[in-house]
């Protein structure tokens, strides 16, 4: 049972009905050669590229890929950037920094906040966060919740912190949270300017890091983070991931880190801003209805009430048709 | 009369009424009185005395204002500080002070810990929301009302703070001669959430123990809603505020939702509103009388304007307040008569001490008065008067911007560039150039989406101003530093 | 007559909210075909961002604030869900 979740997800067994995280156990040695080759081979003969550029941001993808790069093409074909603008933790520059340094890679830190500013991505936010709190400015800091999970009806809510520590919050109304996200947007993009303008200029390719629950999920920015030339670990789950990064050696801190957005100045993880459940429960979950699982067999694997997982189930199906349009290619009238 | 007389005159005459209110809870005169004596000798105990300097770093609540009068009544000096206050600034006003003791609240003890590392004199540390051990009764040492009993600390143009040092009798008189014209009565609940550090902020609570009334502490104007919730339910009569603060308010689309039936008063201070801001807020509080009014730490207040002066003259801060003399002063020092521009001077028993142990600044501001060995407060602000005597502010003396041989009030550009659309602040200050001694120069912050060149903005502003005027550099900034008031930092700057 | 009252006040928010939608939303059934019980996401007219379009509608155009609590299906996911949620908070009780 084990051994067929080396990730080609067209099984035709028989629904499970006992869930547990073991389903998500790999043969790490193995992917990581197959991952290694899959990328030569796209690389090298498909997009007849040099090498590759990886964006590192101290997560836990970013961090894979890099390595994952490095075990395929040696150190001398891989550029790793270092991207970080004025809400970045200090945390993600240093661990970053960390990963590059222990795979020995050539790097560059290139600090994009004054191009986000030039642009207008932290005018454009904090004007949509201060229709809702008007003394939002220097000194305070936000991020965005997700909120109503349970009921159904899900809806966003902004967390300020004023610079003297008192935090509130309050439901955000679509505009401002579609303006607070468009401008925040502005972060993925530019950095993956700056990674196709390497790319070019080495005739490398670009590496895309996002893995299974977030490509699957849509969370991802499209021209953002959502483009690449080659996503080594989109197939994974995360829980593979981070399998993989202990196979291959990566720091411990690395390893052990919790995934956050470290897109908003306030810390937060991706639970709390897009996915209702932990990551590692996503993952079960995300793999139980791919091997269509029951509800009452999730709900005994990751210990909700059979109603909740119901509903876990029709919030993946929701954000899949949600999110479908961010997988498409440009649209044509009439083909060619 | 000593500042603490109040608070224990009140406990003693009206101890069930409702003092303060804050977030931990409304509580009673006798209450406040008698922590307040618990806290003196627990101080005393440490070995705080008489003229002791005791820095109050808290945010808004109860506690801070036992802290407060804990110290005034062993006759020793509370030098209160905004929260907001970093590590290095903090340490260095205490070294400033040789403070003897530190009173704080446990959210704010890594700042603390960090300063103390570099203060020597603070042998005690007191976070006011743990518990101390009781300290036996202390037969105190009585002030004087020419002993000192605050010292607050003011940035003013240079950017380096300074210690306004202000005696019992300094601070009585000067909420004497407020009281006279603001009448704040025992039945008057004041909303503060102005700093406790501030004086406008601290006199509230001052100038509402003389009287008896109810004050509820907010820690800052942050949440305009918040603010506006409170001041519905707690039914608020006063509100003491900053053109910041007021901005938010009116601003709130919600406004008209909260029932503030009971405000009275509401008063401005800190800096000018415009003719349009003042517009709004009367639109928005009908209820109220507004007054406009003008003061500084050195001396806590000069003059404020009368309600009913508001349609005839708009933008005076008014001509004086009781138990004090002002006039305006040209560059040699003479008296000028109405109608004229200069630097306003005031004399009175409000007027500071000093620095604390800045003579030579000290002696830039104060200067002989018409009585032998009196001293007046030359304010660094310029003003013209009309012909009735009522005051206009022009600028901050250190302000003005010398071009070209002739005067540039910042203040005046601002309110230009202020009007284009889409223009959310602007502010004015004046470079060195080669060739006119200085240049002038405007940061502007824009909404979002909004572009202008500097030569529109330039090009705006030569409709409008005299050409001495017009900025020659114009340079686009998402925002301006501030003061923990709220005021623009000129200093930091061009 | 008061018990008309309410009834007649739903239809004319249902016909306001339906109009809405035929006019802001491309996706989506014919909107003429729509039932009053239809659920707005099971049927796909609207998907849960769009909901949150049409709160933000409702708050304008009627002057209301939809309070966390009242966030749910029930009131929010049906024209006669909205009618009925609508007409309560408009005559002051909460939904």
């Amino acid at each position: 049972m084990a051994s067929d979740a080396i990730c080609s997800e067209s099984s035709t067994a028989r629904a499970p009905e006992r869930l547990e995280p073991s389903v998500l156990e790999i043969d790490r040695a193995a992917e990581t050669a197959r991952i290694a080759a899959r990328l030569v081979e796209i690389v090298g003969r498909v997009l007849r590229r040099r090498g590759v550029v990886v964006a590192v941001s101290g997560g836990i993808d970013s961090s894979v890929c890099a390595a994952l790069a490095a075990r395929a093409f040696g150190r001398e074909r891989v550029l790793a950037l270092l991207l970080p603008e004025h809400d970045s933790s200090r945390e993600s520059t240093r661990l970053g920094r960390l990963v590059a340094e222990h795979l020995n890679l050539e790097y560059r830190v290139e600090h994009i906040g004054p191009a986000l500013e030039a642009i207008g991505c932290y005018r454009w936010r904090d004007a949509a966060i201060r229709r809702i709190f008007p003394a939002y400015g220097e000194g305070w800091r936000s991020k965005i919740v997700i909120a109503g999970t349970q009921n159904g009806l899900t809806y966003f809510k902004l967390v300020v912190q004023s610079p003297a520590g008192e935090t509130r919050e309050e439901r955000m109304g679509i505009h401002e949270y579609l303006q607070v996200v468009a401008a925040t947007n502005f972060k993925q993009r530019l950095r993956k300017t700056l990674e196709y303008f390497h790319a070019d200029r080495l005739n490398y390719a670009v590496i895309g890091t996002p893995n299974r629950l977030e490509y699957d999920q849509g969370f991802f920015v499209k021209n953002g983070d959502g483009s690449a030339d080659v996503k080594p670990i989109a197939h994974l789950y995360k829980t593979q991931v981070y399998a993989l990064a202990r196979h291959l050696g990566l720091p411990q801190e690395i390893c052990n880190a919790q995934p956050t957005t470290d897109t908003y100045s306030l810390p937060q993880g991706q639970d709390e801003f897009y996915f209702g459940l932990p990551w590692d429960k996503m993952d079960l979950a995300l793999w139980a209805l791919n091997h269509e699982a029951s509800a009452a067999a999730l709900a005994r694997g990751i210990g909700v009430s059979e109603v909740q997982a119901e509903r876990v189930y029709a919030d993946i199906r929701a954000k899949r048709h949600a999110t479908r349009y961010l997988h498409l290619a440009p649209q044509l009238i009439a083909p060619l | 009369m000593l500042l603490h007389h109040f608070l224990e005159r009140a406990a003693a005459q009206l101890p069930g009424k409702v003092a303060l209110a804050c977030e931990e809870g409304a509580h009673s005169y006798a209450e406040v009185n008698q922590r307040a004596e618990r806290l003196a000798a627990v101080l005393a105990s440490h070995g705080v005395r008489r003229g002791d300097r005791v820095a109050i770093y808290m945010p808004n609540c109860t506690r801070a204002v036992v802290a407060i009068y804990a110290v005034l009544k062993l006759g020793a000096v509370i030098a209160p500080l905004n929260p907001l206050t970093r590590t290095e600034k903090l340490a260095h006003i205490l070294n400033d002070l040789r403070a003897a003791c530190l009173i704080t609240h446990s959210s704010l003890r890594t700042v603390c810990d960090g300063a103390l590392a570099q203060a020597k004199s603070v042998h005690t540390c007191i976070v006011a929301d743990e518990s101390q051990a009781d300290g036996a009764p202390v037969r105190r040492d009585d002030a004087i009302d020419q002993d000192l009993a605050a010292i607050i600390y003011t940035s003013g143009s240079t950017g380096e703070p300074k210690g306004v040092m202000l005696t019992h009798l300094n601070m009585v008189s000067a909420a004497n001669s407020v009281m006279a014209y603001l009448a704040y009565r025992e039945d008057d609940v004041i909303l503060c959430a102005l700093p406790l550090a501030f004086s406008y902020g601290l006199y509230q609570v001052l100038m509402s123990c003389k009287v008896g009334a109810t004050v509820v502490l907010e820690r800052s104007f942050a949440f305009p809603k918040r603010i506006l919730e409170v001041a519905a339910q707690a039914q608020v009569t006063v509100l003491p505020g900053v053109p910041p603060a007021f901005n938010l308010l009116t601003n709130l689309a919600t406004l008209s939702r909260y029932d503030l039936a009971p405000l009275r008063i509401i008063t401005n201070a800190a800096a000018a509103l415009s003719e349009e801001q003042i517009r709004k807020l009367r639109a928005a509080f009908p209820q109220a009388a507004f007054f406009s009014m003008y003061g500084q730490t050195e001396c806590k207040r000069v003059t404020y304007l009368p309600p009913e002066q508001l349609d005839l003259r708009p933008l005076s801060v008014g001509r004086g307040m009781p138990n004090q003399e002002h006039w305006l002063a040209d560059e040699a020092g003479r008296r000028l008569s109405n109608g004229a521009t200069g630097e306003l001077v005031v004399r009175g028993s409000h007027v500071m001490r000093g620095y604390w142990e800045k003579p030579t600044q000290t002696a830039e501001r104060l200067k002989p008065g018409p009585l032998p060995g009196e001293r007046v407060l030359h304010t660094g602000d310029i003003f013209r008067s009309d012909a009735e005597g009522y005051l206009y502010f022009v600028a901050r003396k250190d302000d003005i911007i010398k071009s070209r041989g002739e005067k540039v009030s910042p203040r005046e550009v601002e309110n230009v560039i202020d009007r284009l659309p889409g223009v959310l602040e602007a502010a004015v200050v004046g470079v060195p150039d080669a060739v006119f001694g200085q240049a002038v120069k405007a940061f502007v912050v824009l909404g979002p989406g909004r572009r202008y060149s500097e030569r529109e903005i330039i090009g705006h502003c030569g409709a409008r101003l005299e050409s001495y005027m017009v900025p020659k550099y114009v340079e686009f900034v998402d925002g301006l530093p501030k003061t923990d008031n709220g005021k623009i930092k000129r200093q930091a700057l061009g | 007559m008061e018990a008309i009252k309410p009834q007649l006040e739903q239809e004319a928010i249902k016909a306001q909210v339906r109009q809405y939608i035929a006019a802001n939303f491309l996706m989506g059934a014919n909107v003429a075909e729509l039932g009053d019980d239809d659920s707005f996401m099971g049927q796909n007219v609207i998907d849960s961002a769009g909901v949150l379009e049409l709160i933000a509608h409702l708050e304008q155009t009627y002057g209301i604030k939809v309070d966390e609590d009242e966030m749910i299906p029930d009131n929010l996911d049906s024209l006669n869900g909205v009618g009925r949620y609508l007409q309560r908070k408009l005559n002051g009780a909460r939904a």
